[in-house]
């Protein structure tokens, strides 16, 4: 035992009381200054209870009295609406019309006896939502700056001052038709398909800038588009239950699929295998029956070296392979192209191919590609060749050497056997080679890959390489394969948000320039390495992202001078953070951050608008695919909003009714909008965002929920009264609320089975999955096919960088909750290697700075022996404020492009919410030191 | 002899995602003196723990059959202070930092554990107070304050008796007593008193299971009374001997009982996967005691045969296919 332990003791009663919190205000909670909780009065007695030896009444009803204080008085129903894939049914408790607590409704029915059932569904920060909105980051007020931005000083304003402030700002440009310059966005704060639409449904009236979320974030998946054409793809949980093969790659569900995880590990006992792919030892890994430690962002290479012992060793499931991929499709010799229609007949099409069928010793149109009349993946007769060179000759009689596309990949895949990939990846051959075989030997193999892999360089080759590798051996339908992003069909019209078109912008090529990256970026990475690696340099791939948008169709409509960021961080999500805030802020003349609580963005922004936040408003919420309930937020009864806090819906007609009396002040009623040949609108803004159709008005998100219950498949007939009496969920029984399957009431969903079993074709340009692309970049560049890459990371800064998921947010939804901070250390940490931290000085807890030549930022260091000894991380999302000098974790974060994630106007690589590049946040490299006399 | 209500915490399920301590914070302990202590922790062991160091006092029974009374804990550093934050510091453009700063918290040593990359290793060790069935606290209280209820043997603070002598607290080998210097009653010379966990007695008074074991959404807790041969908590304690108590060896009788963790398997210096899970036996030993050997390969065996499409009672119960079947209230 320590001295300090033999010294014993603890504090004075005075001491604890201070840092508890209690002196001269015990029994208080919360911020706003009343408080449920007491000890109960009750008189002391000595009880011998009737059922023997117990407590005296005064503590039981002391405890009892407690117990009912956090039940309430009233009852409510919510899920938490942020960017999370969860999706929970919770029971909100209220007391004097304020929430004091929140607990998993729990009843979700088991769906059939051979599936563990969903309860309780919520995780550790819905749990403290009832604390956290309570705290004194919430917004009660319309504040205005009133020094200069992030000074830090404020006014209280009216909603009539601000509504007035702003919608001056908007008329300006908006009403001389610059609507350009206007951005609305609705960010990944309040992510469900009924909070947004005000938003959504405002900015798409007047025409303003919103970006794609999912590229900006950097959570699209262009690599699953790739291969399948769309991205929303992968299975309700229930499927990770029945999995005989779980492969987590770029993913932690222990950690950031709360919810769900339970079913990967009941999986485990059933029987699956759980083989975790990442570089750190993290919390799903110390479950898996395998850990795979890898070199970070070389994930590329460990795709190819499990795709050539498929291969080598012919694992493959043909048949399979002919059906469902391009790969029997003919590629020319000469320039690497598909073999099409267009080269055969005069007009002939360019999206339909070829295959050799060795039944008949000839080439052969295959069936099923977009400019195919057998809209079939059939084959019927055909008998497409996977290997071997042949020679068509076109009616023109020119000799056209040919081989399938297979021919290729066998090729490439030779280059990267395991023992050659060892190198890269650091993962002995014995494991690929075990692995693949265990791997193609599943009945049923499922890859859970999350939203980190796109984040590299390469996770795009990464993504589609994981879906060759499924494809090959066979991994679909109800045997399996890619898990990413399922979603539900909500099955609201599309009008609702988009009544007129909005422009939507490339998220990642919009934050590049907005952001002024390619400053940092240039900064950052060597020509040389990058040129060497991604077969271009600094100077060609900036001039990529400008050709992005002139001529491959990604579209961008300038820097914005009027930005109104609904629940968006953006100040803080932004790679070189404290460069492309200064780049973002520089011209904008109006920031308006429309919150529940001050966030990084708001602490800059020039007006801070007051919103409500879970429990408070109506909704019903869906979308997000792992989970089958469609879950209610109603509040409970008799619920006060805090100061003057409203609405989305309210918030944004009143901004409507408040542009529409500037602009008819100004004489202004319709404005032009030749770009997408519609007018806009904005003397009569109002009644358009209201009427959401003909006769129809809503005015408010009760109003809104209870239109959308009558619109919604799944929801007809049910009332908010029923809602409240079934505790808060549906649970949907229409099948065609799954997107690329039917939803059965009894089963596990899986992705493509139309595909698989209907033999429908995919929507991409081959109308199979597609692993041969033939866009002249990619070409040009060597990635035909999928292939592997290098990490771009600069070789002068001695550490990998990475900031993967904490288990105590959503982006920075509750990242500065104390509860949590309490769980963790406080303040924002890095983890490093304990060897890594002898040889540069530094020991646990020591302040160090991690920094290269994009920025610097200062944490506490984290000794971890999970942390590979070349890398150091740092969970993300913490708030800029959380840092000295609000240098934020994106400071050292290089901004990258890839080059892969450029290409467009190409078959089914065209621009829009399946296609766009990344936000890529995980290319760069730091050092590290200890910060002295700290 | 009364009943005994138990809890099995199943190890391998368990997702160290607090969600059960935020539970308890938000059900008993975010007010009223209690805010530093946590009735319900989640550790990641091999580690201190919490609080820290506990299992190095000196506690349990000595052999003369009386209570140990070691040191305490200081209160509440070993805890971890309970920071502050300001909030209204991000309004001003300040910096928000936790007051006051950080040097030790419940978790501290979050997924650290032991062990070189890339064979590091650790695992959750969520903590309640284990109602024991030979409470130490209970003995060493010189006002009887402490009962172990018939009906249900759980172990209460009364507090119309603690006059806060913090006996309990020094003879508990878990630290799952705490004391709460918010209840002083300084004219009757009573510095604070004793306050613990409940297993959520006003809530199974209800036909609610405690708050830590229904909100936990890993779903490794089956809550059950001992005694119920048909039921699970019996059948994974007593029949399939799956689930084994902390620290057997100071000799409290938990009625808290584990399942312990499975590992992946370490990998040698070449990078080959080895037949030796991660976590060593020896380790294991030192927590469960010597019957966490025979556990893990009855575990295994019933695995394997449920992975062959074979039953396995024991599986079966450990997937929990139902949640509310795992309380047996």
């Amino acid at each position: 035992m320590s001295d300090e332990k033999k010294k014993g003791g603890g504090l004075s009663r005075r001491q604890l009381l201070k840092v508890s919190g209690l002196a001269g205000a015990a029994g208080v909670t919360g911020a706003a200054g009343y408080g449920v909780y007491r000890f109960a009065q009750a008189e002391s007695e000595d009880v011998e209870t009737e059922g023997g030896r117990d407590v005296g009444e005064t503590t039981a009803a002391m405890y009892r009295s407690e117990l009912e204080d956090t039940r309430g008085d009233a009852v409510g129903y919510s899920p938490h609406c942020v960017n999370c894939k969860g999706n929970c049914a919770w029971t909100v408790f209220a007391k004097d019309g304020r929430v004091v607590r929140e607990e998993q409704v729990a009843r979700y029915p088991q769906i059939s006896p051979d599936l563990p059932d969903a309860n309780p569904r919520g995780c550790n920060k819905g749990g403290l939502h009832s604390q956290a909105m309570y705290e004194e980051d919430r917004v009660l007020h319309p504040m205005k700056r009133a020094g200069e931005r992030g000074e830090g000083r404020w006014r209280r304003i009216s909603w009539d001052e601000a509504l007035g402030e702003i919608a001056g700002k908007v008329v300006d440009y908006a009403g001389t038709g610059a609507f350009g310059d206007v951005m609305l966005y609705a960010g990944t704060g309040v992510l469900s398909p009924l909070r947004r639409v005000p938003a959504l449904r405002l900015g798409s009236l007047l025409g303003a800038v919103r970006f794609n979320v999912a590229g900006a974030v950097g959570d699209m998946f262009p690599g699953a588009t790739a291969a399948y054409g769309i991205s929303i793809v992968g299975h309700s949980s229930e499927a990770w239950f029945e999995a005989d093969y779980v492969l987590v790659w770029g993913m932690n569900p222990s950690v950031s699929r709360i919810p769900d995880a339970h079913y990967v590990w009941e999986g485990k006992y059933r029987g699956s295998r759980v083989v975790t792919l990442s570089p750190d030892y993290n919390a799903t890994a110390r479950q898996s029956s395998l850990w795979i430690p890898i070199e970070p962002g070389t994930d590329s290479f460990f795709a190819m070296s499990m795709i050539h012992v498929v291969l080598e060793e012919e694992l493959y499931d043909e048949d399979f392979v002919r059906e469902q991929t391009d790969l029997g499709l003919l590629v020319k010799a000469e320039d690497g192209r598909l073999l099409r229609e267009s080269d055969m007949v005069p007009g002939g099409k360019d999206d339909v191919f070829f295959v050799w069928d060795e039944a008949t010793g000839q080439p052969a149109k295959a069936p099923g590609s977009m400019g195919s009349p057998d809209a079939t993946l059939d084959l019927g007769a055909l008998r497409p060749a996977l290997g071997g060179r042949f020679t068509v000759r076109t009616p023109y009689g020119e000799d056209i050497e040919v081989a399938p596309a297979m021919e290729v990949l066998r090729r490439e895949a030779a280059r990267f056997s395991p023992e050659e990939t060892r190198r890269h990846t650091g993962i002995h051959p014995s494991i690929i080679r075990d692995e693949a075989r265990r791997f193609a030997a599943a009945e049923r193999a499922i890859v859970l890959m999350g939203y980190r892999i796109h984040k590299y360089e390469w996770g795009m080759l990464s993504c589609w390489g994981s879906a060759l590798l499924l494809a090959l051996t066979g991994h679909a339908g109800r045997r399996g394969g890619l898990d990413l992003d399922n979603e539900w069909h909500v099955g609201l019209p599309s009008t609702l948000s988009s009544p007129k078109p909005a422009r939507f912008g490339s998220g990642h090529l919009g934050e590049w320039f907005d952001g002024g990256m390619e400053s940092a970026f240039r900064d950052h990475f060597d020509d040389e390495e990058l040129r060497s690696r991604a077969g271009v340099d600094k100077r060609e791939l900036a001039q990529l992202a400008r050709d992005a948008v002139k001529g491959q169709g990604f579209s961008y409509f300038g820097k914005p001078k009027v930005m109104l960021l609904f629940f968006d961080n953006k100040l803080s999500r932004n790679s070189a953070q404290k460069r492309s805030e200064a780049a973002v802020l520089d011209g904008v003349e109006l920031l308006v951050d429309v919150n529940y609580r001050i966030d990084s963005t708001a602490t800059m922004a020039d007006i801070v608008l007051p919103a409500i936040t879970n429990y408070e408003g109506h909704d019903l919420r869906f979308d997000p695919g792992y989970s089958r309930f469609a879950n209610f937020m109603i509040p409970p009864p008799g619920l006060e909003v805090p100061g003057e806090a409203k609405s989305e819906w309210e918030i944004c007609e009143l901004l409507a009714a408040k542009i529409e009396e500037v602009a008819q002040a100004r004489g202004i009623d319709t404005v032009p909008d030749p770009e997408f040949g519609v007018d806009r609108n904005l003397g009569g803004l109002r009644d358009e965002l209201v009427r959401v159709e003909p006769g129809v008005e809503i005015h408010g998100g009760r109003e809104l929920l209870e239109w959308a219950l009558t619109e919604m498949p799944f929801a007809r007939g049910w009332t908010l009264e029923r809602a409240v009496r079934e505790h808060g969920f549906i649970t949907p029984t229409n099948g065609d609320a799954g997107q690329t399957s039917p939803l059965y009431p009894d089963r596990a969903f899986y992705s493509f089975e139309p595909q698989v079993y209907l033999k429908q074709p995919y929507a991409t340009a081959s109308g199979r999955q597609q692993f041969y692309i033939d866009h002249e970049l990619y070409l040009r560049l060597g990635f035909r096919v999928p292939t592997a890459r290098e990490p771009v990371r600069p070789g002068k800064f001695p550490f990998a960088y990475y900031t993967p998921h904490t288990r105590y947010s959503i982006h920075t939804t509750w990242r500065t909750n104390k509860y949590h901070l309490r769980l963790q250390r406080g303040e924002p940490h890095v983890c490093i290697n304990p060897q890594t931290a002898l040889r540069k000085g530094i020991r646990d807890h020591d302040l160090v700075r991690v920094f290269n030549d994009v920025g610097e930022l200062f944490a506490r260091a984290k000794l971890h022996p999970g942390t590979r000894p070349n890398a150091i991380w740092m969970e993300h999302a913490w708030e800029n404020y959380q840092f000295d000098g609000h240098k934020g974790y994106n400071n050292v974060v290089a901004p990258m492009l890839s080059p892969l994630e450029l290409a467009g106007g190409h078959g089914h690589l065209r621009f829009g919410p399946f296609w766009d590049g990344n936000q890529l946040t995980s290319a760069g490299s730091v050092d590290v030191e200890k910060v002295e006399g700290a | 002899m009364g009943r005994q209500l138990a809890m099995v915490m199943d190890l391998n399920k368990c997702l160290g995602c607090q969600t059960c301590t935020v539970a308890c914070k938000t059900q008993w302990t975010n007010r009223n003196g209690r805010e530093y202590m946590y009735w319900n922790n989640v550790e990641s062991m091999p580690g201190k723990g919490y609080p820290r160091g506990y299992q190095e006092y000196d506690t349990g029974w000595s052999p003369d059959g009386r209570p140990r009374i070691g040191e305490l804990p200081a209160i509440p550093e070993d805890y971890g202070v309970p920071w502050e934050v300001d909030y209204s510091a991000v309004r001003e453009g300040s910096v928000l930092r936790p007051e006051p700063a950080p040097e030790w918290g419940p978790n501290w040593d979050e997924d650290v554990g032991d062990g070189d990359y890339p064979n590091g290793y650790y695992f959750y060790l969520p903590r309640i107070c284990n109602h024991c069935t030979n409470p130490t606290c209970v003995a060493a209280c010189p006002y009887q304050a402490i009962v172990k209820r018939e009906k249900d043997g759980v172990v209460l603070v009364d507090l119309d008796k603690c006059r806060g002598m913090q006996m309990c607290i020094r003879s508990c080998p878990y630290k799952k007593v705490y004391f709460n210097a918010s209840r002083a009653r300084p004219d009757e010379g009573i510095q604070g008193q004793s306050e613990k966990c409940l297993f959520c007695f006003p809530r199974i008074e209800k036909g609610l299971p405690p708050a830590c074991a229904r909100q936990c959404v890993g779903r490794i807790r089956h809550v059950g009374y001992l005694d119920d041969e048909e039921g699970r908590v019996h059948k994974l304690v007593r029949k399939w001997k799956v689930a084994l108590p902390l620290l057997p060896d100071r000799g409290t009788g938990p009625n808290v009982y584990y399942v312990p963790p499975l590992s992946p398997p370490k990998l040698d210096a070449e990078g080959k996967p080895t037949d030796e899970p991660r976590i060593p036996m020896a380790y294991l030993e030192s927590l469960f005691g010597p019957d966490v050997g025979p556990a893990l390969e009855t575990l295994k065996t019933e695995m394997a045969k449920k992975a062959r499409g074979e039953t396995s009672e024991l599986v079966d119960l450990l997937i929990a296919y139902r949640h509310e079947d795992m309380f047996e209230l």
